[in-house]
């Protein structure tokens, strides 16, 4: 077990420095001088020249590129080109938002979409399964910026149950969880549904119903341990699809989280911000994903033991 | 279970050709719904804009600040935006631009994708790592915030939007492509191929790659719908094709300032874009279950019998 | 003495977007406590089908219709609702299938599966523990021949070859004592050896516990081995049964005599190899009349238009026209 955790954590460095390769070529593809640009028409030459300096931009292309890789080994993300603050400490300060938001919509959509997609399952080809379906795709087919506006005009311009935007109040968490999680709810749904439909026609499913255990044990006990296994790696794809979706649901409900940073500073040209959120986003969805293989492999014998 | 999986003695299915695929989708439930959504939407983006000439709001330069934010009615039938001008006839003009960039990002996709993942396949060795490797690190950005920062950088605008949206499904592309060649090139007609004289090359593409295709055309139209969701995002963040050409994410973008006083500005291009998105996800979710090639002809009884 | 499992007029049917598919269409079988049958035939002719339907596992889409008696314990089990058949499954009856390479559940090890028939064999209001299952299991393992079974039971699967996860499942099967085994081909999958493995082990247990088997299979090698009686199954029937001697000795249905004529023995030539002509009708079509008939030899106008009853001829029992005009003529004669 452990060797795997070892080959799982080396194989995962490559793709580590490759995108930290790609945030750093982000920057080098804005045409034109990236100074200038950032700093905006009202910039004299002389700012634009200390701050291509500060930007490292006067130095060779191989340089800057180890540089680069240098300051990110220390945890330095550069600073902001508009508030001039460490872009780490903005990112920090706005992270637990997004964290909170994404953790509680993944945790939302797991619950209701397993459960959904068990009793489509156990129901095959009836009215329920046809309707979970139906659910299922628009869900999937659904664009969360939509979905976010809708629920925003139903529930806090006609109901005024809740608020439209911001952090406010407790209550203002409701609407972009739900919203954040739609998506997922319907993949998951539908990949579980799959998922335990395969499995439930396996042969041992039909072999420990002949040695006596009832219907509620073999789906409990068996049917959906096994299943657990290709929805734990559905999980781990939707995380990623989640921070996408992160983004803009924080630009509908003026969430205070990272991806509103982000669209602010893709606004105000501030790339240095944008480079760093792009590369933590990167990285946490990497990390996610490696945690997810060593669950799997933990929990699936024919891994564990090879 | 012992499910009857019937063979092709007990049917009298006719054998596939291709142009059979389009009847079997069509008898597929939820393939029917999505072809003629489809349609729905290609007519609409091809004969739509001839069919709006009469009306001034056809011109993408229009305004009319009088006609401002009025709310459905005989005149506009879905009402009126911002600047004055008629809602349903922007719509129709937006048709063209979703279906544009969806099709172009995949198309695009297609073409970087396939011959990557074909020679990445075929060949193996470094090509096959640097491809794989490449691949892998593209995947492990979320999908929409490569796009963000991609269209971020370089400007907004239907090229760069196109771009940007490829570059989400080139990589599963190449891994469909990839897979696929990995078995194929082990059949004995490739092998047979070889035998004759024809080319390693040859073997590729004349042979290989064309057995390859049935996985790719089933993820076309989901990549499409993915495509579609991606772009209209990009436009509702003001970073896709600009004002003042109609895109329907961007149109719902500016809507959300108004959502409090004039809501259906919010409602019609939503409902456009999950229309589109809804049509190709059903397109595909069709054809996939079409090239399924277990026949499964068992009817499962709604009352449970004594079994 | 009465036997132990009696099936009369067994119908299970799959209605299908195709048709209705016939698996079982009237099976006939008797089978003696303490006793071996053998079930032959063909895929396709219905033999496991009608093993799942005793155990009413036939799987969504297919129900046994009214008319069919399975009768065993005193119970029609075709009629018996589930909790019934739970109190069956596994205590009175048991089954063992044909792959074991798929038969356990891959994310457990073999002994908790042992252990969990162990508990769910256990009579209502006895309570056992986790640690009296296993350490039965461990027991069982032993008695089936697994060697180190403290160990063993620690093992998935996956880590198991083919031979002992089919002891492991005769383990399983054990565990609640039944008086009737099902083994649906349990040997077809293996090597020869380990094949010959099992089936003693399986005619061991028989006299050890007293039990009943079922086997069905398509090898007459089986049938050699460990049949007391035999029952020749073609198109969803049962076509001739009696002792496995006097069916093999003097098989009466043209069918059992053209199965055993085409058995290879070492020694023949490719000229001596004797095949059935034409193939199995479907099930989704059976045609009027002696199923068997176009592919006959001695069919005649009768055959075509009516299906022969199973009738007593000798010591067994055959459904042909050909045995019935014998037996008929004889009569005659006789008067």
């Amino acid at each position: 077990m452990l060797v795997y955790v070892g080959k799982r954590l080396l194989i995962a460095v490559p793709t580590l420095l490759g995108v930290a390769t790609v945030s750093f070529l982000l920057m080098r593809l804005i045409p034109g001088d990236p100074a200038q640009v950032m700093l905006g028409p009202t910039a004299t030459a002389q700012e634009i020249a200390r701050f291509r300096v500060q930007l490292g931009l006067d130095k060779p292309l191989w340089y800057q590129y180890v540089h680069y890789l240098g300051v990110l080994a220390q945890g330095n993300l550069g600073s902001s080109a508009t508030t001039g603050r460490p872009v780490i400490d903005e990112i920090a300060a706005r992270a637990p938002y997004t964290i909170e938001l994404a953790v509680f919509a993944l945790l939302l959509a797991v619950l209701v979409g397993c459960g959904l997609g068990l009793a489509a399952a156990l129901r095959r080809d009836s009215l329920t399964d046809m309707a979970l379906s139906g659910f299922s795709v628009a869900g999937v087919s659904m664009p969360v910026y939509w979905l976010g506006l809708l629920l925003v005009l139903v529930f806090a311009v006609k109901l005024r149950l809740l608020p439209a935007a911001g952090a406010a109040t407790p209550q203002s968490f409701i609407l972009p969880v739900v919203t954040l999680s739609l998506f997922t709810m319907g993949f998951i749904s539908r990949q579980t549904r799959s998922a335990l439909i395969e499995v439930l026609d396996q042969d041992f499913i039909r072999n420990l119903r002949a040695k006596g255990l009832r219907r509620r044990s073999v789906i409990g006990r068996h049917a959906l341990r096994n299943a657990s296994l290709p929805i734990l790696t559905v999980i781990g794809l939707q995380f990623s699809q989640m921070i996408g979706g992160a983004v803009l649901t924080e630009t509908v409900f003026a969430w205070p989280g990272l991806g509103q940073l982000l669209v602010n500073s893709i606004n105000a040209r501030d790339y240095v911000t944008v480079q760093g959120i792009t590369f933590v986003l990167a990285v946490t969805v990497v990390m996610v994903n490696i945690v997810i293989d060593i669950l799997y492999a933990y929990l699936d014998p024919r891994i564990r033991y090879d | 279970m012992t499910d009857i999986v019937l063979d092709a003695a007990d049917l009298t299915a006719a054998p596939v050709a291709r142009d059979r695929v389009l009847g079997r989708l069509w008898r597929h439930r939820s393939g029917r719904v999505g072809l003629v959504l489809l349609a729905v939407y290609l007519i609409v983006a091809v004969f739509g804009p001839l069919m709006v000439l009469w009306s001034p709001s056809s011109d993408v330069a229009y305004q009319n600040l009088f006609q401002a934010l009025k709310g459905p009615s005989a005149q506009h039938l879905l009402g009126t935006d911002q600047l004055g001008r008629d809602e349903m006839v922007r719509l129709i003009l937006g048709a063209r631009y979703t279906l544009l960039i969806g099709v172009g990002a995949v198309a695009l996709g297609l073409v970087v994708g396939v011959p990557l993942g074909a020679v990445s396949g075929f060949y193996r060795g470094w090509i096959d790592l640097v491809v794989q490797r490449i691949v892998d690190i593209v995947l492990a950005f979320p999908n929409f915030l490569l796009a963000l920062a991609l269209v971020a950088v370089l400007g907004p605008g239907l090229r760069n939007v196109i771009i940007a949206v490829s570059l989400a499904s080139f990589p599963r592309f190449v891994r469909l492509v990839r897979a696929s060649v990995l078995s194929v090139r082990e059949r004995p007609f490739a092998e047979a191929a070889r035998a004759v004289g024809v080319s390693r090359a040859g073997v590729l593409w004349r042979y290989v790659v064309p057995n390859c295709m049935a996985p790719v055309f089933v993820q076309v139209p989901l990549e499409v719908g993915s495509a579609i969701l991606t772009a209209a995002g990009l436009g509702f963040l003001g970073l896709g094709v600009q004002q003042p050409t109609p895109e329907w994410g961007a149109m719902l973008g500016q809507a959300q300032n108004y959502i409090f006083s004039q809501s259906y500005l919010v409602t019609f291009p939503g409902l456009c874009i999950l229309g589109a998105i809804l049509a190709f996800n059903l397109l595909g979710d069709g054809l996939r279950d079409v090239f399924d090639p277990r026949v499964r002809a068992v009817v499962r009884r709604p009352k449970r019998q004594a079994t | 003495m009465s036997p132990l499992l009696e099936i009369r007029n067994l119908r299970t049917y799959f209605r299908t977007t195709a048709g209705v598919y016939r698996a079982a269409d009237g099976v006939d079988l008797s089978l003696d406590p303490g006793r071996t049958l053998c079930l032959v035939g063909e895929s396709g002719s219905g033999k496991s089908v009608t093993a799942l339907s005793v155990m009413r596992l036939v799987g969504v889409g297919g129900s046994i219709e009214p008319g069919s008696k399975i009768l065993f314990g005193g119970r029609n089990l075709a009629c018996a609702s589930e909790a019934e058949m739970l109190k069956i499954r596994g205590h009175e009856i048991a089954m063992i299938f044909q792959e074991p390479s798929t038969s356990l559940d891959p994310v457990y090890t073999v002994g908790y599966q042992i252990a969990e028939a162990v508990r769910a064999q256990a009579k209502p209001g006895q309570k056992v523990t986790r640690k009296a299952a296993l350490q039965r299991a461990a027991e069982l393992m032993r008695l089936v021949g697994i060697a180190e079974p403290q160990q063993r039971a620690c093992d998935y699967p996956h880590q198991m070859s083919g031979g002992m996860l089919q002891r492991v499942m005769i383990a399983i099967a054990l565990a609640g004592n039944p008086r009737l085994l099902i083994a649906d081909e349990p040997t077809t999958a293996l090597d020869a050896t380990i094949q010959a493995q099992i089936l003693e082990l399986l005619k061991e247990l028989q006299v050890k516990f007293g039990m009943a088997i079922l086997m069905i299979t398509h090898n007459f090698g089986v049938v050699a081995e460990m049949a007391d009686d035999v029952a020749v199954m073609y198109a969803g029937r049962v076509v001739e049964r009696g002792s496995a001697a006097s069916v093999f000795t003097a098989p009466q249905h043209p069918y059992t005599q053209a199965l055993l004529r085409s058995v290879p023995v070492l020694g023949m030539t490719i000229e001596d190899l004797h095949a059935i002509p034409g193939s199995v009708p479907s099930p989704l079509g059976w045609p009027a009349g002696c199923r068997f008939a176009p592919r006959c030899q001695h069919a005649f106008e009768r055959c075509r238009l009516e299906q022969p009853p199973l009738t007593a001829a000798g010591t067994q029992e055959s459904a042909c026209w050909l045995t019935i005009r014998s037996l008929d003529k004889a009569r005659e004669v006789q008067h």
